[in-house]
């Protein structure tokens, strides 16, 4: 008797603890926003998240025009299913709209396939010990690019980089106390492209998170963390291209609440990328924020 | 003695050479990194230098004399297969879209001959290597003119270091390119 009591508070324990538990790469401004938790077995995601400011930077680090699109909306439709109670699979749908001078033009985006495995689970006997999680996405370029884009005055029909992508990753997370914190490292794999003259083979990715914040399992939690993103030379005609190589650094604040009556979480993501201060190359600047809804079904 | 007869008239023909250069400066930079030799300021009157540098003396030796080497200097580069060299004159811009970069393309043969009637361009193409893309090109427009070929409809989506790659056809009818560093500010 005492053994079924002890063991249905520690599982009443570890449930409620969990769902403010989360993960290093969930909500940093990553592809893949969905987690299910191990008592959940279907869930979904509904976001959307402006984007604006665009500016590029060049080899230097320095500033330059960004002649697309003024704002970039999107809208995310995310579902997930557990394979069983330590991994789970995401499908991640965005579609999006660009906005400039009055203008708009809206399409689907890059499809994203992801697969998350918990290889150690946490405990909130051993609080200490991470939570591990081994990532593997596949990002498949669907949507129209630079490379196809047919409105050289304002790129509003270019929803995507053009080059779909494989991803494998490692995220570790100590979430069981009240003051959080982890990091995430994800591989990046792009698919090697022909264009008429060049066959473009993008250099591997390289992308680390990592975050601290505060949460309590009534309300939610807020983290802050920096992600830095960094890619390989390209290679163009077999060639490496020099300079080629870019690093964008972004700072992000993301904030959930726990709406408990509905197995559900309102989640705030303000996000900016090519930080002033760091060193960033070949790459962008914005800022954005999202805002999402997620919630279990089952 | 006569070694020292010899470099003095290389040493004036040398002198020449850079006076006819320098006459022609104040013209627009075809900007690159790769080809410092390249820089150098725009035209204010006609764009297509003179052939042969006719103030040029010839020299007592048997040693020929660069006939190009004033076109060089004027900004012209060489192409890939050294068909032609060639010109990039800016007529509007470069700047980042949505404004309209206008330019214009001058010939050269190798033989420093200067006969639009040889060449044919068939391709422009914008590219930023270090971002490994380009720009559309579905605007471009590409029109054979007295003085040379023009080219509108080009648009640079960034700021930043682009190339502008020139395909075109030589007077023997071979393929050959070129390619200009451009600086989009």
């Amino acid at each position: 008797m005492n053994f079924f009591v002890r063991f249905f508070v520690s599982f009443i324990s570890f449930v409620h603890a969990i769902q403010a538990l989360g993960c290093a790469s969930c909500g940093s401004g990553g592809d893949d926003p969905l987690i299910l938790y191990p008592n959940e077995s279907f869930k979904y995601y509904l976001g959307v998240s402006r984007a604006g400011g665009f500016k590029t930077l060049d080899p230097s680090g320095k500033s330059g025009i960004d002649g697309g699109p003024q704002f970039k909306d999107t809208y995310h439709l995310s579902v997930g299913k557990s394979i069983n109670e330590s991994a789970f699979v995401t499908f991640l749908l965005p579609y999006l709209s660009n906005r400039k001078n009055g203008e708009y033009k809206t399409s689907t985006g890059d499809p994203i396939f992801s697969l998350r495995w918990t290889a150690l689970m946490p405990n909130i006997a051993e609080p200490l010990v991470p939570q591990v999680q081994l990532l593997f996405s596949y990002k498949y370029a669907l949507a129209r690019s630079l490379y196809d884009s047919q409105y050289p005055r304002n790129l509003l029909d270019v929803f995507g980089n053009g080059f779909s992508e494989t991803r494998i990753g490692l995220d570790v997370f100590w979430g069981m106390r009240e003051w959080k914190y982890g990091f995430a490292h994800t591989l990046q794999m792009p698919t090697a492209r022909y264009f008429p003259g060049a066959h473009v083979e993008l250099g591997l990715g390289m992308r680390s998170t990592v975050l601290v914040g505060f949460g309590q399992t009534q309300w939610g939690k807020v983290l802050m963390g920096l992600n830095r993103e960094q890619r390989d030379q390209t290679r163009t005609n077999g060639e490496l291209v020099s300079q080629s190589e870019s690093f964008n650094y972004s700072l992000f604040t993301t904030a959930d609440w726990i709406v408990a009556p509905l197995d559900a979480m309102i989640r705030a993501t303000v996000s900016r990328r090519g930080l002033e201060g760091f060193h960033n190359q070949n790459t962008g600047q914005s800022v954005s924020v999202t805002l999402a809804w997620m919630q279990a079904l089952q | 003695m006569n070694v020292l007869k010899y470099s003095s008239l290389k040493l004036l023909t040398g002198i020449t050479i850079i006076s006819s250069t320098a006459a022609s400066c104040g013209r627009e930079a075809v900007q690159t990194q790769d080809h410092p030799e390249a820089v150098a300021p725009a035209p204010t009157s006609t764009p297509v230098p003179a052939p042969l540098p006719v103030s040029t003396p010839q020299l007592p030796s048997k040693e020929p004399l660069n006939l190009c080497a004033p076109i060089e200097a004027e900004g012209y580069l060489k192409s890939e297969n050294e068909t032609a060299y060639v010109l990039l004159k800016w007529l509007y811009g470069p700047s980042v879209t949505p404004s309209e970069s206008r330019a214009q393309l001058l010939f050269v043969t190798s033989q420093c001959e200067f006969d639009l009637a040889k060449f044919a361009v068939t391709h422009v193409k914008p590219w930023m290597s270090v971002h490994s893309h380009g720009a559309p090109t579905n605007e471009l427009r590409i029109q054979k003119e007295t003085t040379g070929f023009s080219v509108t409809g080009l648009y640079f989506v960034m700021s930043g270091p682009w190339e502008l790659i020139v395909q075109f056809t030589g007077p023997d009818g071979r393929p050959d390119s070129i390619e200009f560093k451009v600086a989009v500010p």
